[in-house]
């Protein structure tokens, strides 16, 4: 177990920056996910955290020691790859012993050890079976295991469940958040899948085009989130977004009608100004007597709730209602929101000014 | 109905003849010269000069296997000299090989340098042999080496070097990379993680290398006869032995050329498996 800390982290490719200027501080016994669209750069983060790639600039330590030039097999870091990459010549129980035996560990230790993960993963009764012979599931857990038995500084996970179907991913999410749990040790997630961090995470680092957009707890990215991409790409459905102007009487003019803000909202922004309005589909509730008048497009019943993307010629929003929901497609509904929960960005840099989480604050 | 898998795999049946017929061509043209060297290793002296005499022998005799098996032992001897060479030279070839491979495969060096390294492994293979036969033979000499099993087993390994060098490079540069990864993560260095997880994996491949080093060995003639010519004498030189100045031993070199092509032939029939897997993998990915 142990903290680690990207000190000004470049990673080119060539001409091709992967990572730019990289600074982050993870807590020991922090659980932190990488989250990002695909090519943006987590994966070559958790590459160069392994050693498997070498930074082009910065540093990366661990405990207060420099790992930047140390190879991967001295670091005691355990890496879940996203194709497992089990070893198909050994079985089961050698696949998970293999790091033990590459460190010459006592034969009754290494086989305590596998029995430990076997029992604790469910592989007792595959042990002596070959890679082949799994399901993916299983040899998704013979990758943890092999993980586990080791007892490393940090563990790596690069989209460890994005192999499994989704069922068989949102079970072993939540077998992966206990067996965590009870581990109590260093974790970097890396995923593309937002429930996926949200749910795991101690704190999210968001990636877009290599660079770290915001590093927060999962609320925080969730209410108060740096910028316009975290704010889009965090939250399903996604959060809609639509352009809006200050008038003089201090009030929203957005999707064709004028919006009384609070005060706590308005003076962050400047009369005459566009910004870029955000709204989080569970803030928007269908009812009369609300703020915008909208049409009803579509309606997505999810059992649960009910997804209700509207429109009018000001822009396009999706809401979240209860699965009761009578309204229709075609429909005009009236559409209420409460003022505190938008969220306002700046529209040239996307830049957060107003968001729900600080609005809350002041 | 279905069709079966045969029919619809080679079509209807003037399509199916044409297709046996083809096979059928290309056996004969492979197989005839063994056939006639077979026939000939049994066939008695006086038909060979006989023009009436048939592809197959009229009668059959084995006193030329007698007659060459038991002179004096030096058959054994020229036998044992062919397996020592073609042993060495695959040991030498096919671990240097994948060695070198596998680093020209996984180094990331400069300017390109591994695929110029790996051309220059080529250029042996673009000049006539011969051309080299003369100089080697000096080479040799200078180095005090001539006639013994090393310098015709560096002759070997200079030509077969490149053939495994190349076979290699293609399985160790499609070698999941994750696989690797995964080993480097678990604590193995460049020689652990070679020699516990990437060479079993591609031991179809190092077969087909190993053997077609071994194939190679044990066939050449031209070096072998140039380096050594009696105390390192391989089969194929024994068998040029018998064109002599008062005319070909026809018997004798038919029953010796047919004991050099028996291991071979067991052997390629015992590894076709291997071969075929190895030489087309990488082609298709599995």
């Amino acid at each position: 177990m142990a903290g680690l800390v990207l000190k000004n982290v470049w990673k080119k490719f060539g001409g091709v920056v992967a990572v730019k200027s990289l600074d982050l501080e993870i807590k020991d016994r922090e659980f932190v996910s990488f989250l990002g669209p695909s090519g943006c750069g987590k994966t070559t983060t958790l590459n160069m955290i392994a050693g498997l790639e070498t930074p082009t600039e910065g540093e990366i330590l661990m405990e207060g020691r420099d790992l930047t030039k140390v190879p991967p097999r001295l670091r005691n870091l355990a890496m879940v790859f996203q194709g497992y990459a089990l070893y198909p010549h050994l079985t089961v129980a050698d696949n998970i012993a293999f790091a033990l035996k590459v460190r010459n560990m006592d034969r009754a230790e290494i086989d305590k050890r596998v029995a430990n993960a076997a029992e604790k993963l469910e592989l007792k009764e595959v042990l002596g079976r070959y890679p082949r012979q799994l399901s993916g599931g299983q040899r998704q857990r013979v990758a943890l295991g092999r993980a586990f038995v080791r007892d490393p500084h940090v563990f790596l996970l690069d989209e460890p469940l994005s192999n499994l179907d989704a069922v068989l991913r949102v079970q072993t999410r939540v077998e992966l958040k206990r067996l965590f749990a009870d581990l109590d040790t260093t974790a970097i997630y890396v995923t593309h899948d937002q429930a996926e961090a949200m749910t795991m995470s101690d704190r999210i680092a968001v990636f877009r085009s290599g660079v770290l957009q915001q590093f927060a707890t999962p609320l925080d990215i969730y209410r108060n989130p740096a910028n316009r991409f975290v704010a889009t790409f965090v939250g399903s459905p996604p959060m809609s977004v639509v352009e809006g102007m200050v008038d003089g009487g201090g009030n929203l003019q957005a999707l064709g009608a004028s919006i009384a803000l609070p005060e706590s909202v308005r003076q962050s922004l400047a009369s005459g100004t566009r910004y870029d309005i955000g709204f989080r589909a569970e803030d928007l509730t269908l009812a009369a007597g609300g703020q915008v008048k909208m049409r009803v497009d579509l309606i997505e019943h999810l059992g649960a709730l009910t997804i209700v993307h509207l429109s009018s010629p000001a822009g396009r929003l999706i809401a979240q209602s209860s699965p009761t929901e009578a309204a229709r497609a075609g429909d005009m509904v009236s559409v209420h929101f409460d003022p505190q929960m938008l969220y306002v960005f700046d529209r040239e840099g996307g830049t957060s000014i107003v968001t729900p989480g600080r609005s809350k604050v002041n | 109905m279905a069709e079966p898998a045969w029919n619809a795999a080679y079509g209807n049946l003037p399509k199916r003849v044409v297709v046996t017929l083809f096979v059928v061509v290309a056996l004969l043209v492979t197989l005839a010269p063994f056939f006639i060297l077979f026939g000939n290793s049994l066939r008695p002296s006086d038909e060979f000069m006989s023009e009436n005499a048939g592809l197959w022998p009229s009668q059959l005799t084995f006193e030329y296997y007698a007659d060459v098996l038991s002179t004096n032992g030096s058959t054994f001897r020229i036998l044992l000299n062919s397996i020592i060479v073609t042993t060495a030279t695959t040991i030498v070839s096919v671990t240097a090989g994948c060695l070198l491979a596998y680093g020209l495969a996984r180094l990331r060096l400069p300017f390109r340098l591994s695929t110029v390294i790996g051309l220059t492994f080529l250029v042996v293979r673009f000049y006539p042999k011969i051309a080299i036969a003369i100089p080697y033979f000096v080479l040799m000499r200078d180095f005090g080496l001539r006639d013994t099993y090393a310098a015709v087993v560096i002759a070997h390994v200079s030509m077969t070097l490149p053939v495994v060098v190349w076979l290699m490079l293609s399985f160790f540069e499609d070698f999941p990379r994750q696989i690797e990864q995964s080993a480097m993560m678990d604590g193995c260095g460049l020689l652990r993680r070679f020699f516990s997880i990437v060479l079993p994996l591609t031991t179809p491949a190092i077969a087909t290398a190993a053997l077609l080093t071994a194939f190679f060995s044990w066939n050449e003639f031209l070096f072998a006869s140039a380096v050594g010519p009696l105390n390192a004498k391989t089969l194929p030189v024994a068998i040029s032995a018998f064109i002599t100045d008062k005319g070909t031993v026809w018997g004798q070199m038919s029953a010796m050329g047919t004991i050099i092509v028996l291991p071979v032939m067991v052997l390629a029939l015992i590894a076709q498996r291997y071969l075929v897997r190895g030489l087309t993998a990488g082609a298709v990915k599995g």
